[in-house]
């Protein structure tokens, strides 16, 4: 995984990550960030994301709250998307982080 | 995953080609609706293949002319449309309701009753035990209490030990044990030698001695007497004792010095005899061997339940030999005699005998030309044993 601005935003800052960590509240719920969880390099399922923004074999773009998921492989399908989880399969190749905060 | 795909199968669903420029605007607008599309995979510029419910097909056309996208179905699937296919199809709707319903209702009733372990006798007690609780033939299995039933045929069947019934698919199997009474004395009871014997402790604990310790005994010879009882009504006096006799016995084994040798040279032939009823038949040949050994092995099918006959295939092997004669030494020859005369003494002496002394005897036998043929071996074993044997005296009974 790779950071994928230079300078980055600071969408999600210091002081709410504080409050989460202090009130013990998973990070994703207090802070809005999609959750990832990955399965080898065959399957990427993402939790709270805001819809795709191309999709391709080679890529698929995924909006999220906190920025885009750019996965590039092989064979990438979009096995299932809803309003709130969207799951690609295929070869894995990359997953870069486009437009995220990093503090 | 495996639950929902069952799901989605049973609902119905399409695979639909959308064809526009705004494809990816098209599936989140779709999503936002809840209309969840599944395997989304572009096959071009400007179009995808995606699945998607029934319902969720129909919920799509607003937004298909909304982002100017246009969709055609490239395939059907599901429980729906098998349903839709085999509607049209009455008759072959009316034969699965039918087989289904014939499946259900052969499978719920008895059709076959086994009985294991009952002697014939009692079989035709049971099946009248069983006729009047209403267990018979093509009745259904549920109607059946199996615990009453066993109860029932416990208590109503006379010499039954033991009744358990289980009902194994659509037959119910009555298994059983009979009840083996201890076999009662008819007259009084007499001890008498088991063997020739001296005897060497005699303690009478009631009837009559007839011999004192130190005594020569034959077989058969009462050594202690019972007493029948005097007036009809009184109980007779069994004989009971203590009766250790010193018993010898003799072994004998011969072992020739030149035996013939029967060696399986390898070759062999099988064939096969069917015995199906009263016909009879044989496939394969027999090999014309000079000398040979044969083996057998046989197998029995029953043909149905009860059927009319069994088939009976029976595999016969014939092994070829060759025959030669063999030569084993002075000291094999002993010791395999010793052997066989001490494996019979291992067969004949009783197990609580105590032994006392083992005399052994060797012979060796000579030929017409006087040279030495077979070894012979004698064992005398000497045991301590117990000699009473029990007698019942019938003619009691018989009032003789």
């Amino acid at each position: 995984m790779a950071a994928g601005s230079r300078f980055p935003r600071r969408s999600h800052g210091l002081a709410p990550r504080r409050v989460s960590d202090l009130l013990g509240a998973p990070k994703d719920v207090a802070l809005g960030l999609p959750c990832l969880s990955l399965e080898g390099n065959l399957l990427l399922r993402i939790e709270n994301h805001e819809g795709v923004v191309e999709l391709n074999s080679q890529r698929v773009r995924v909006h999220t709250p906190a920025g885009q998921v750019s996965i590039s492989g092989r064979a990438l399908k979009v096995s299932m998307i809803s309003q709130d989880v969207i799951i690609v399969e295929g070869w894995i190749g990359g997953i870069e982080f486009v437009g995220w905060g990093v503090s | 995953m495996a639950v929902s795909g069952l799901w989605e199968w049973m609902r119905g669903y399409v695979i639909i080609k959308v064809t526009g420029r705004m494809l990816e605007r098209f599936v989140n607008a779709a999503a936002s609706q809840h209309i969840d599309l599944s395997d989304l995979v572009r096959v071009g510029e400007g179009a995808m293949m995606a699945r998607v419910s029934l319902r969720g097909y129909l919920q799509l056309r607003p937004l298909l002319s909304a982002f100017g996208c246009r969709a055609s179905v490239e395939m059907r699937g599901g429980a729906p449309f098998i349903v839709s296919a085999a509607w049209r199809r009455k008759a072959m709707v009316v034969g699965i309701v039918l087989f289904a319903v014939a499946l259900y209702g052969l499978s719920s009733v008895v059709w076959t009753i086994d009985m294991t372990g009952v002697s014939p006798e009692r079989r035709a007690r049971i099946v009248e035990v069983l006729e009047r609780l209403g267990v018979r033939r093509w009745v259904r299995r549920s109607s059946i209490d199996i615990d009453f039933v066993r109860d029932e045929l416990a208590r109503s069947v006379d010499g039954l030990a033991w009744a358990g019934v289980e009902l194994q698919g659509t037959t119910l199997v009555v298994r059983g044990a009979d009840m083996i009474m201890p076999q009662r004395p008819v007259g009084h009871i007499d001890l008498v030698a088991s063997s020739d014997a001296v005897i060497e402790r005699l303690i009478v604990l009631a009837g009559e001695a007839r011999v004192r310790e130190g005594e020569t005994v034959v077989s058969g010879q009462v050594l202690v007497a019972g007493r029948a009882a005097a007036v009809p009504g009184e109980q007779p006096v069994h004989a009971r004792a203590i009766i250790r006799g010193r018993v010898w016995r003799e072994f004998r084994a011969r072992t020739p010095l030149e035996i013939e040798e029967r060696i399986r040279t390898g070759k062999s032939s099988a064939r096969y005899l069917f015995t199906i009823g009263a016909l009879r038949f044989a496939v394969g040949r027999r090999g014309a061997y000079d000398a040979y050994d044969t083996e057998e092995l046989v197998r029995r099918v029953r043909i149905g339940r009860g059927g009319p006959f069994d088939v009976e295939i029976t595999r016969e092997v014939r092994h070829e030999l060759s025959l030669g004669i063999g030569s084993v030494t002075r000291a094999e020859a002993f010791a395999l005699a010793r052997e066989e005369a001490a494996s019979a003494a291992q067969r004949a002496i009783p197990s609580g005998a105590e032994r006392v002394s083992v005399l052994e005897e060797s012979v060796d036998e000579l030929g017409d030309d006087l040279s030495p043929s077979a070894v012979s071996v004698c064992l005398i074993v000497e045991t301590i044993e117990d000699i009473a044997l029990m007698r019942d005296n019938v003619s009691d009974e018989r009032g003789e």
